[in-house]
C-alpha cells in the first residue's frame, strides 16, 4: 500500500513541501493541479487522495519577488487571522478527507520547459536553459509573427486574455520562456541571449514593463506576452503528473487544469 | 538673477514638506537618479514613470527636471538587471545625460508627506469617487449607489481610458462598498473582509488571484478589480504639478503622461 507520504517523500527530494490532512492513510489516486482550488478540494473530497499544488492553498503570502524562490511573509498569520475566506478554506480541508501537498519548488522541474514546449507546438522541442536566468529557457520556432503567435498560445492555454508590450508584426524565431513571474533579470537574460519574444505568466508593471519599454525605445524590439502565472505554470501538470505515475505505477494519477477566472468589461459585449 | 538648479528644486519641495509638519525619511528611496543636481533647471516635467519615451517628451518641452514617481532603471530600489555595468543601463545613462536631463524620484513622500494621500485621491477623483471615499490611501472605503460588477467595470476603464481591467467575480453581482489593496494579497486583506469589492493597481497574480477564485465557492461573495499599475497611479503626477508650480513659479511646470506599457488582448472566440 502506498500512502501519500510515500509520495510526498519522493517530490521533497526536489525542495519544500507542506502538507495538510491524513498523509500517513493509503491512497488510490493522484491529483496534480496548479492551485488547490476549493472546487478541487470538494470534487476529491472523501476519496484516498493526494492532490498536489504550486499554489499555497491557504494563500499564505510571500514578501518578496523571489521568482523560483518562496518566501512566506512573517506578518502573514497576523494577516490572515480571522479572514473568513482563508478560515472556509481552512475548513474545508479539514473536512475534506483528502491530503494535501504544496510542493512549489517541484514545479520548477517542468514549469518554463512545458511552456516552451506549448510555444514551439512540439513536445520534443529543444529547449535551453538560459545561463544567469534562474529557469528561464528559450526555444527555437518557425518564424512567426507576435501577433499570431499570441493568438495560438492563448488557445491552447485557455487563456482568456494576455498582456503584451510591441509589434504584432514582429516575427519571432527564438522565444524566451518563463511560466510564472518574469523578472527583470531574467528578462535581461533572455534579451541577452537572443529572445526576440517573451512569453512569461507576469511581471512586475513598474519594473520589467518599463524594462522592455526602454529596450524598444533603444532600438531592441523585444515582444513580450504575459498570459497568465497560472495559466502558464499548470502546463507543467501533465509532465509532473507522469512523474508520480513512473514512479508509483499502482496510483491513479491524473492532473487538471483550470480556467482562467477573469473576465473585462469587453468580454461582457 | 541666479539660475534654479534641481538641487534648489528639491531644497524647496523638503523644505515645504517640513514646514507643513512632514518629516523628510532619510531612509527613503526618493532622490535623485540621474543627471546633474546642480545643473540649471528651464523646465520640469511631472511624470509616473521616466522611460526613454517619457523623457523624449519631457525633452521636446522645455523640460529638463523630470520628478518621477516609479524607477529610472527597473527597479524599485533602483539596481539596474544584469548591473550597472550592463550597456543597457549604460545606454540609458548615456541618454539621459546628452539630453542634459535629470531625473529626481517622488515616490514614498508623494504619497506619505500629504494630509491625505495625493496620488491616491487623484484617482478616486478621476472616477468621480472623491465625495463617496471614506478613510485615507489605501484603507479608504469608497460608497457608490449599488451597481451590478460588470457595469462597474465598465465605466472604471471608461473613466480610466484603460483597456485593461480585469475582474474575478459575477458580472451581475451587485456591489456598493470599495475597498483597495495595493500590489500584494496581504494588502487587499482588510478591504476584501469589509468590501464587495477590491480594487488594487498591478496585483500579484498567483496569491490574490486564487484567493478571490475561492471567495465565492466557499460563500463570500468579493469581487476583485485589477487595472494597471500605471492607470490607478498616473493621475497624482499630474495632479502634482500645481504644488510644484506653486514653489518654483520662476519656470515652467508640466505634466507629461507615461503611456500604459501594456495593451490588454482578448481571446479569439
Amino acid at each position: 500500500m502506498i500512502d501519500a507520504d510515500d509520495v510526498i517523500a519522493r517530490i521533497a527530494r526536489h525542495g519544500r513541501v507542506e502538507s495538510w490532512g491524513p498523509t500517513a492513510a493509503p491512497i488510490d489516486d493522484v491529483v496534480v493541479c496548479w492551485s488547490a482550488t476549493a472546487e478541487a478540494i470538494s470534487a476529491a473530497a472523501g476519496t484516498a487522495t493526494l492532490l498536489i499544488c504550486r499554489a499555497h492553498p491557504l494563500s499564505a503570502s510571500p514578501t518578496r519577488w523571489d521568482p523560483g524562490q518562496l518566501v512566506e511573509g512573517d506578518s502573514w498569520d497576523a494577516r490572515s487571522a480571522g479572514d473568513a475566506v482563508i478560515d472556509a478554506k481552512r475548513a474545508l480541508i479539514a473536512s475534506s478527507g483528502i491530503a494535501i501537498a504544496w510542493a512549489p519548488a517541484w514545479w520548477d522541474l517542468e514549469r518554463s520547459r512545458s511552456l516552451a514546449y506549448v510555444v514551439a507546438g512540439r513536445p520534443d522541442a529543444p529547449v535551453r536553459v538560459v545561463p544567469g536566468g534562474d529557469g528561464a529557457v528559450l526555444v527555437d520556432i518557425t518564424p512567426t509573427p507576435f501577433g499570431g503567435l499570441v493568438d495560438r498560445l492563448m488557445t491552447e492555454c485557455g487563456a482568456r486574455h494576455a498582456l503584451t508590450t510591441g509589434d504584432d508584426s514582429t516575427v519571432a524565431t527564438r522565444v524566451g520562456c518563463v511560466a510564472g513571474i518574469a523578472s527583470p533579470d531574467q528578462i535581461a537574460a533572455l534579451v541577452d541571449a537572443g529572445a526576440e519574444a517573451i512569453v512569461a505568466g507576469e511581471t512586475v508593471e513598474w519594473e520589467g514593463a518599463p524594462f522592455l519599454q526602454d529596450l524598444h525605445a533603444s532600438g531592441r524590439h523585444v515582444v513580450f506576452a504575459a498570459l497568465g502565472t497560472a495559466t502558464t505554470e499548470q502546463l507543467a501538470n501533465a509532465a509532473l503528473a507522469r512523474r508520480i505515475a513512473e514512479d508509483f505505477p499502482a496510483l491513479r494519477v491524473r492532473a487538471i487544469s483550470h480556467a482562467d477566472p477573469t473576465w473585462t468589461p469587453e468580454d461582457l459585449g | 538673477m541666479r539660475s534654479i538648479t534641481g538641487r534648489d528644486v528639491v531644497e524647496r519641495i523638503v523644505a515645504d514638506i517640513e514646514r507643513r509638519g512632514f518629516a523628510w525619511d532619510a531612509e527613503t528611496i526618493d532622490g535623485f537618479k540621474a543627471g546633474d543636481p546642480d545643473r540649471p533647471v528651464r523646465g520640469i516635467a511631472s511624470t509616473w514613470m521616466a522611460t526613454q519615451e517619457t523623457l523624449a517628451a519631457a525633452v521636446a518641452v522645455g523640460c529638463d527636471l523630470v520628478v518621477t514617481h516609479e524607477p529610472t532603471f527597473w527597479d524599485h530600489f533602483e539596481t539596474p538587471p544584469a548591473g550597472a555595468a550592463h550597456p543597457w543601463y549604460r545606454t540609458k545613462r548615456d541618454w539621459i545625460a546628452s539630453r542634459g536631463t535629470t531625473i529626481w524620484r517622488f515616490h514614498d513622500h508623494h504619497h506619505m508627506a500629504f494630509p491625505r494621500d495625493p496620488v491616491l485621491d487623484a484617482f478616486f477623483d478621476r472616477l468621480g469617487w472623491l465625495p463617496g471615499t471614506s478613510g485615507n490611501s489605501v484603507t479608504a472605503r469608497t460608497e457608490l449607489p449599488p451597481v451590478r460588477l460588470g457595469d462597474l467595470a465598465r465605466q472604471m476603464s471608461a473613466a480610466l481610458g484603460t483597456r485593461v481591467v480585469r475582474v474575478i467575480g459575477a458580472p451581475t453581482q451587485v456591489v456598493s462598498r470599495i475597498g483597495y489593496g495595493i500590489h500584494d494579497l496581504a494588502s487587499a486583506l482588510d478591504a476584501a473582509r469589509d468590501c464587495d469589492v477590491v480594487v488594487v493597481g498591478e496585483l500579484r497574480e498567483w496569491d490574490a488571484f486564487e484567493y478571490f477564485r475561492d471567495a465565492g465557492a466557499l460563500g463570500r461573495d468579493v469581487a476583485l478589480i485589477v487595472i494597471s499599475h500605471a492607470a490607478l497611479e498616473t493621475w497624482g503626477s499630474t495632479a502634482l504639478v500645481p504644488w510644484l508650480a506653486q514653489l518654483v513659479p520662476e519656470i515652467p511646470v508640466r505634466s507629461v503622461l507615461a503611456p500604459e506599457p501594456y495593451v490588454l488582448r482578448r481571446a479569439a472566440i
